[in-house]
């Protein structure tokens, strides 16, 4: 299970408690899987008294925009039994969070502290999604290069 | 405001059932103090005001909403009225019912009277103030304070029967939806217990004293308050298992 958004950046130290809620999105959970993850998540959320859907995997709708070679920089969280747990890597949170560009997730962005470096990476990143997924999400690419060009 | 005072209001938040991953208050919570606070610092932290707005959405009834309106009255500066304004507004538009929640807090907020992004992270240069505006919902727009739509964060809201679990004021709370008792009961806790006159807890509540008369009546029926007559005062005590 690959962990992503705010609860990966807290898993990998990068974002605060106070920045970040509890509700986890989680991606590359293969279906028959899913069934079962989501049973034990009830069972958790049941005994904590969380919301329902406290993990989800809303995020899976936007697996095509994980950068390539993302394998590569996860950070293992840990096995817990049979579940093993990755979060993506910071360059990949970084990159992510310039293509969905939120309010929350440009906050987030500047708690990063991202570096000229990073996001050079980010510009190479937009450019191979623009190629991957075509039109279908030119508009928000566009403002998300706009926005990449006028950090500072 | 400052990074301090940020968390805690955050950690109030998490007492009232908002996940944070942050301790919760270990104080009992004003609510209707907090909110004004959470206008006061939303700028800092877009996702303290989403989830504000989807807890109010969800829990609105345990706002004491005569209480609030006096407050932003009394004791919201100006600046903040518009962020206040625009968090109830959007609660009462994205709410599926009671749509004349908040009406009278929503009035004491005024009208906007400048224009700007409602989030620091939006005034960081002129793009991002350009951005905002050409982004800004239209309820936004109308308070002044822009900010695009979003959808509301129900996924990080925990139930009711945790809530009311570590908040026992809350109990009451939903039992009289929010209505004149509950501004009461409210005014009553935050001054230690007790109003040493009718005219005082109308001027805390902002309704008339014939209102509070009556609702002090109701009240004093179910037990919740005493009333004590000293001369020509009434004053005006909660009891203990209030």
């Amino acid at each position: 299970m690959l962990v992503v958004g705010g609860a990966a950046g807290l898993l990998n130290g990068e974002l605060a408690g106070v920045n970040t809620t509890s509700d986890v999105d989680v991606l590359l959970v293969a279906e028959r899987n899913w069934d079962r993850l989501q049973e034990a998540a009830a069972e958790v959320g049941m005994e904590m008294n969380l919301p329902a859907n406290w993990l989800n995997n809303d995020a899976g709708l936007y697996a095509e925009s994980l950068p390539a070679d993302w394998k590569s920089r996860r950070i293992d969280v840990g096995r817990f039994g049979k579940l093993q747990v990755w979060a993506v890597g910071r360059k990949d949170l970084i990159a992510m969070k310039f293509y969905s560009h939120r309010p929350q997730d440009r906050e987030h962005l500047v708690q990063m502290n991202v570096t000229s470096q990073e996001r050079e990476f980010v510009g190479r990143y937009l450019d191979d999604l623009a190629g991957r997924t075509g039109w279908a999400n030119a508009g928000k690419i566009e403002l998300a290069r706009e926005i990449l060009k006028n950090w500072d | 405001m400052s990074r301090g005072k940020i968390n805690h209001v955050i950690a109030q938040w998490v007492r009232l059932g908002v996940m944070f991953n942050t301790s919760a208050s270990k104080e009992e919570v004003d609510v209707e103090r907090l909110l004004l606070d959470t206008a006061r610092c939303a700028a800092a932290n877009s996702r303290l005001f989403i989830l504000a707005v989807t807890w109010l959405v969800e829990y609105g009834e345990y706002v004491a909403k005569h209480r609030l309106a006096q407050l932003i009255l009394d004791e919201l500066e100006e600046e903040h009225c518009q962020t206040m304004g625009l968090m109830l507004e959007l609660a009462k538009e994205k709410g599926v019912d009671d749509t004349h929640r908040f009406n009278r807090a929503i009035k004491a907020c005024g009208r906007g009277i400048d224009q700007r992004p409602l989030l620091d992270v939006d005034r960081r240069n002129d793009f991002f103030v350009h951005a905002a505006r050409q982004n800004a919902s239209a309820l936004s727009l109308k308070w002044g304070r822009w900010m695009e739509d979003f959808a509301l964060k129900d996924d990080a809201i925990r139930p009711a029967s945790w809530i009311v679990e570590h908040n026992q004021p809350m109990r009451l709370r939903a039992d009289l939806k929010g209505d004149l008792r509950a501004s009461i009961m409210a005014a009553l806790q935050a001054n230690s217990h007790s109003v040493e006159s009718e005219s005082e807890l109308a001027r805390i509540c902002g309704a008339t004293r014939s209102a509070i008369a009556e609702a002090l009546k109701r009240l004093e029926m179910s037990g919740r308050i005493k009333l004590r007559h000293l001369g020509k005062c009434l004053r005006i005590e909660l009891r203990r298992a209030a």
